[in-house]
């Protein structure tokens, strides 16, 4: 137990011990575990029904169709319709685009400029002060306050949306790569990579990177469900996508006016937010107690 | 004491001169013209220009940079735009609802999740312990929002037991008060339960590795007790610092939860300035609140070193 140390919003940065992934086993070895498969397939599904919606309902998730406003769930409309007429099935598997491509997008966004800023502070002691006190000053905010302020600031847009959540979510991929970063660039093969000649930009490119992809992959897990929920909030708040773009935050964020006479509107976006957030956080779990022996110890067999 | 309590409130300079930038730059992060932006689409070129010479957007932005610090240092953040008042007043107005749900949140986290996760802790890998810990995994994916509106259908619209939305002030008594946010409380409090409850039981499960546990137990202690006695008390340490970052999370979360519960918080007014394109009240409220969050992780270090005799900084 060291005093405040290395805290980050779920504790866990300090875990994410440094161990090469072990090649394809790791696959291997992620198959064997229920809850993590459990969790990769819900994911998976999820994708799946959002890209092939077209093949899955012949409703136009856009059309409105006012004698069939508020219907109930029944055989005609799995899901129900809303206050348009529209078909809440439809909605939330086209809803499901859009909510998952912000997610997947803004997990590649911030595990591209997190390494880059990480390695830049881990790796450059020169660097290491400034970058890491403007991390500090981005972390400083709530989340999803300085989500909504940049929002405010760019428009309601898709593509803003992304490009702000990525900056909000970025400083603490930049923090738990740089901590590896930090560790490694002190280990004996490299100080020995050193006194063979070898130059940095090889260090970085041979010894350095190569070890901070076990703790990413985690971390971009627990990104894309961070991301996920972001995205729903902001559009509920209507400060994210614009209302005319199905997600699942919007069809909630319409759902609510009718919570009392079509309380199904809001029952399934929100289910499907759950179960991708349950998917990808029982799969980043399950991906970091197999890269972590040290957290294995902790739930395993003490 | 002194000597760290120093360090640590120094530490913070570079942290809120980071945040005070950013929240600077987000006028000049509008696309365009900023002035004809916030004026809206119905104003006239006059319009526009009264605009950016009152809020200084005419001046050079190093200019306009310094002239802004040097008044949100002393607490002066500019008028609202459309709320005839200064923005430090607007976002006081907004301050108790804001302040007094995250608190009962923050009880909803911590008195659901520490017990949860110390049961979990002491049976290990027990049928328990797992359904416990999917229970956690299961509340962090729930959206605080969504969860709010089905507990407005199930408990406010059905069963009639609580208001809908609204909010009475504690000057109202505690009791209205407390009517108007417990269905908001334990709508955001519960997801951070789940989180207060998977640190809890690794903080547990580190603690019951430590000698003196198995000492505890050697010398014949009823399990009970070395629970009771000599974990516990190790495992508050830590449990602190999960609370500092748990109220962050909530002070954000609480956004949501005042829009689904139409409670008039700091929340509530940064949404409404949005919409209304109100930027000095939206640069104010997310100051306000980036601030509390500094202070309220400064106060949790600060607690941290009280209730540890083991740590003494020099």
């Amino acid at each position: 137990m060291t005093p405040s140390a290395e805290r980050d919003e779920s504790g866990e940065a300090k875990r994410h011990s440094l161990r090469p992934m072990a090649g394809l086993s790791l696959s291997r070895r992620l198959a064997g575990q229920a809850a993590p498969m459990a969790g990769l397939l819900v994911v998976l599904l999820a994708v799946l029904c959002s890209v092939f919606a077209p093949l899955l309902t012949h409703y136009d998730p856009l059309k409105l169709s006012i004698l069939d406003r508020l219907r109930a769930p029944s055989r005609i409309h799995l899901f129900g319709t809303d206050d348009f007429g529209r078909d809440v099935f439809s909605l939330v598997l086209y809803g499901g685009r859009a909510s998952l491509l912000v997610g997947g997008l803004v997990m590649i966004l911030t595990s591209i400029i997190g390494v880059v800023f990480g390695v830049l502070a881990g790796f450059y002691k020169a660097l290491d002060n400034l970058v890491m006190r403007i991390m500090d000053g981005l972390m400083a905010f709530p989340a999803i306050v300085l989500a909504i302020a940049l929002m405010a600031a760019l428009g309601p847009r898709l593509s803003n949306v992304i490009i702000a959540l990525s900056i909000v979510y970025m400083p603490r991929t930049a923090r738990l790569i740089r901590s590896t970063v930090v560790v490694i660039r002190e280990l004996q093969y490299v100080e020995a990579a050193q006194a063979l000649g070898a130059q940095g930009s090889r260090i970085l490119w041979r010894h350095v990177l190569p070890n901070t992809v076990a703790p990413l992959l985690v971390q971009a897990t627990f990104m894309f469900a961070y991301a996920v929920l972001a995205e729903a909030a902001l559009s509920f708040l209507g400060v994210g996508a614009p209302p005319y773009i199905p997600t699942w935050g919007n069809i909630i964020s319409t759902g609510r006016l009718y919570i009392q006479d079509a309380p199904w509107i809001i029952w399934f976006p929100g289910v499907a937010i759950i179960l991708v957030g349950l998917g990808l956080n029982l799969l980043g779990d399950g991906l970091r107690d197999l890269l972590d022996p040290r957290l294995r110890g902790a739930s395993g067999a003490s | 004491m002194g000597a760290y309590l120093l360090k640590r409130v120094l530490s913070l300079v570079p942290v809120l001169l980071v945040v005070m930038t950013v929240d600077f730059l987000i006028i000049h992060m509008i696309p365009g013209d900023p002035a004809s932006v916030m004026a809206g689409p119905n104003a006239t070129a006059a319009d526009v220009a009264q605009l950016r010479s009152r809020l200084n957007l005419d001046l050079p932005i190093h200019v306009q940079f310094l002239r802004w610090m040097g008044r949100a240092l002393r607490g002066d953040l500019g008028d609202s735009l459309f709320l005839g008042r200064t923005v430090t007043r607007a976002v006081w107005e907004r301050a108790e609802p804001t302040l007094l749900l995250t608190t009962y949140s923050l009880l909803v986290a911590v008195v659901i999740g520490m017990p949860l996760g110390i049961l979990a802790a002491v049976r290990p890998n027990t049928a328990m312990d797992r359904g416990f810990m999917l229970l956690a995994v299961l509340g962090v994916s729930i959206p605080t929002f969504w969860l709010g509106l089905i507990f407005i259908y199930t408990f406010a619209v059905n069963l009639r037991w609580l208001p809908a939305a609204g909010y009475a002030s504690l000057a109202d008594g505690f009791v209205a008060n407390l009517r108007y946010l417990l269905l908001p409380a334990v709508s955001l409090g519960l997801n951070q339960s789940a989180l207060v409850a998977r640190m809890t039981r690794s903080f547990m499960l580190e603690v019951l590795r430590e000698d003196y546990i198995r000492t505890a137990r050697s010398k014949g202690l009823a399990e009970n007790l070395v629970i009771l006695r000599h974990a516990l008390r190790n495992v508050l340490v830590p449990t602190v610092t999960v609370v500092g970052l748990t109220f962050a999370v909530l002070l954000g979360g609480a956004v949501a939860t005042e829009i689904v519960f139409n409670i008039p918080g700091a929340g509530r007014l940064l949404i409404d300035s949005v919409l209304r394109r109100d930027y000095p009240v939206i640069q104010g409220a997310v100051l306000y609140i980036a601030v509390a969050f500094v202070v309220i992780n400064l106060i949790v270090d600060m607690l941290y070193v009280v209730i540890d005799p083991r740590i003494k900084y020099a």
